[in-house]
């Protein structure tokens, strides 16, 4: 998680925390998870040995109350929290940051993952592209089939486009559409010729 | 009822919150879903465990007013006088006030989101319930949002990763792209951008994308179950998978057949776009 919690900083948190209300070691854990937005869960595992040295160090104390252990500051722990009045705030400060910080990182994740897979999906099509064309050209070099066909068919779409698209924007007269005919005609007459008479369909 | 205007950075600590209305103008919005806390180990002072809709919402820019309201159990933050049908009408009426913030919110993760932005980029993460977005021209970046979502832009892209509830989005020129997604249902219809889905489909699954001029590009697993239907006017049409067949009539070409089981539905149906699909190596990282 976040180094919010650097060396020492969870500690001092925890008597913050303690300093609010007396609390027992699930309370304490809860606190935190609030405070930080539910972005960092400290275990148990963290906290209860962290609050059994504070207890140590003789800044808590802690007494059963219906048998679970409720922590309080003592007065030793309030001016350890005094005389770190302006670490506690960095802290604070840190904690304040993280939503933001944490969107803006999730954010240039997710956009960094995008453009990778953009590209990466960008060159694949490219290669599915290019493997399609050349088992288009097997199969007409090795007699034809239904590959073949289909890449001859895709040549006439995209003549006829441009046929379309050349007549619409020059307006032949009624001479250019004859001879526009005769040189299409002409073609048709050689392609029947290469394929030596067989029906393209 | 509880009411604030926040006229400079200010964060608020709210509870009680189990649903989220944001409308914003420019700046940007950020909503992070908090998970469930885990299972109390001692016995819990607080009857109904952590999740008490404790939300914290920052505000760290602001320029003109926010207004947020806790009503009942929906928390409302709003650019003054923005409302849901209003969001078009701003563009062109009100363009000139100052209306931007830069809002941060988490919240349960258990709560729907509703989102509307002009111009704001938005993040939502980690969301386990329906989120909303409309957005006209800002962006709009998913993470991890489990369940259904329904989007619209204008020309904001949507960015969508680990999404695993259905996806729904509509958009002129905005691009779609989903990244490492588990979703099985994907609905998007655009006129010009671009579709782009890399997902890891459950059996019976419908993928439905349309454009006009985008290309559409999925990717999909090789052990797919998808019966396809392809189509466009004058783009491509290319399959990695086999077993497809393509027909091409003048003005129409289009790609059929059967993946795997086909017991899903794939179909992707554009003007003069590109429609390529294509399928993961085995065992690449989802």
């Amino acid at each position: 998680m976040s180094p919010v919690f650097g060396h020492g900083r969870l500690r001092l948190y925890l008597l913050k925390l303690l300093d609010e209300s007396p609390r027992h070691g699930y309370d304490a854990i809860r606190a935190l998870e609030d405070r930080f937005l539910g972005l960092y869960a400290p275990s148990a595992g963290t906290v209860y040995p962290r609050l059994s040295r504070l207890e140590a160090e003789g800044l808590v104390t802690s007494a059963d109350e219906d048998g679970r252990k409720v922590y309080r500051i003592t007065d030793a722990g309030r001016a350890e929290l005094a005389a770190r009045q302006d670490e506690l705030k960095d802290i604070e400060s840190d904690i304040t940051g993280s939503v933001r910080d944490l969107a803006s990182e999730i954010r240039s994740d997710v956009r960094g993952s995008v453009q990778d897979l953009r590209a990466e999906l960008k060159s694949a099509a490219r290669d599915v592209r290019r493997e399609s064309r050349h088992y288009a050209r097997e199969q007409r070099t090795s007699g034809g089939g239904g590959a073949a066909v289909s890449d001859l068919e895709r040549l006439a779409e995209w003549f006829r486009a441009e046929v379309r698209e050349v007549a619409r924007r020059s307006k032949p007269s009624d001479e250019e559409v004859a001879a526009l005919k005769k040189v299409m005609e002409d073609a048709m007459t050689e392609v029947r010729r290469v394929l030596g008479g067989q029906d393209l369909r | 009822m509880a009411q604030w205007r926040i006229d400079k950075p200010q964060s608020l600590d709210l509870t009680g919150v189990r649903r989220l209305d944001v409308r914003v103008v420019a700046g940007s919005v950020d909503v992070v879903g908090r998970p469930a806390a885990a299972a109390n180990p001692e016995g819990s002072t607080t009857p109904e465990g952590s999740d008490d809709g404790a939300a914290h919402l920052e505000v760290s820019r602001v320029d003109g007013p926010l207004i947020v309201t806790l009503e009942g159990d929906t928390l409302t933050i709003a650019h003054e006088r923005l409302s849901w049908s209003g969001l078009l009408d701003w563009v062109s009426t009100m363009s000139s006030r100052k209306a931007s913030a830069d809002v941060s919110i988490s919240l349960p993760a258990s709560c729907p989101v509703e989102l509307g932005v002009v111009s704001a980029d938005a993040v939502v993460s980690g969301i386990a319930a329906p989120v909303k977005v409309k957005s006209v021209s800002g962006s709009v970046t998913l993470d991890g949002v489990r369940s259904d979502i329904s989007a619209q832009t204008v020309s904001g892209d949507l960015e969508a990763r680990g999404l695993s509830g259905s996806l729904h989005f509509t958009t002129v020129s905005g691009d779609l792209t989903v990244v490492d997604g588990t979703s099985g249902r994907v609905r998007a219809e655009t006129v010009s951008g671009q579709v782009t889905l890399d997902l890891d489909i459950p059996a019976d699954s419908s993928i439905d994308v349309s454009s006009v001029s985008g290309d559409l590009t999925v990717r999909l697993p090789g052990t797919a179950g998808l019966t396809v239907t392809a189509k466009t006017m004058s783009g491509g049409l290319d399959s990695a998978f086999e077993g497809l067949t393509t027909e091409r009539k003048p003005g129409r070409i289009s790609m059929q057949g059967q993946v795997g089981t086909g017991d899903g539905q794939l179909r992707a149906k554009t003007v003069s776009g590109d429609v390529t699909l294509l399928r993961r190596a085995n065992g690449a990282p989802v």
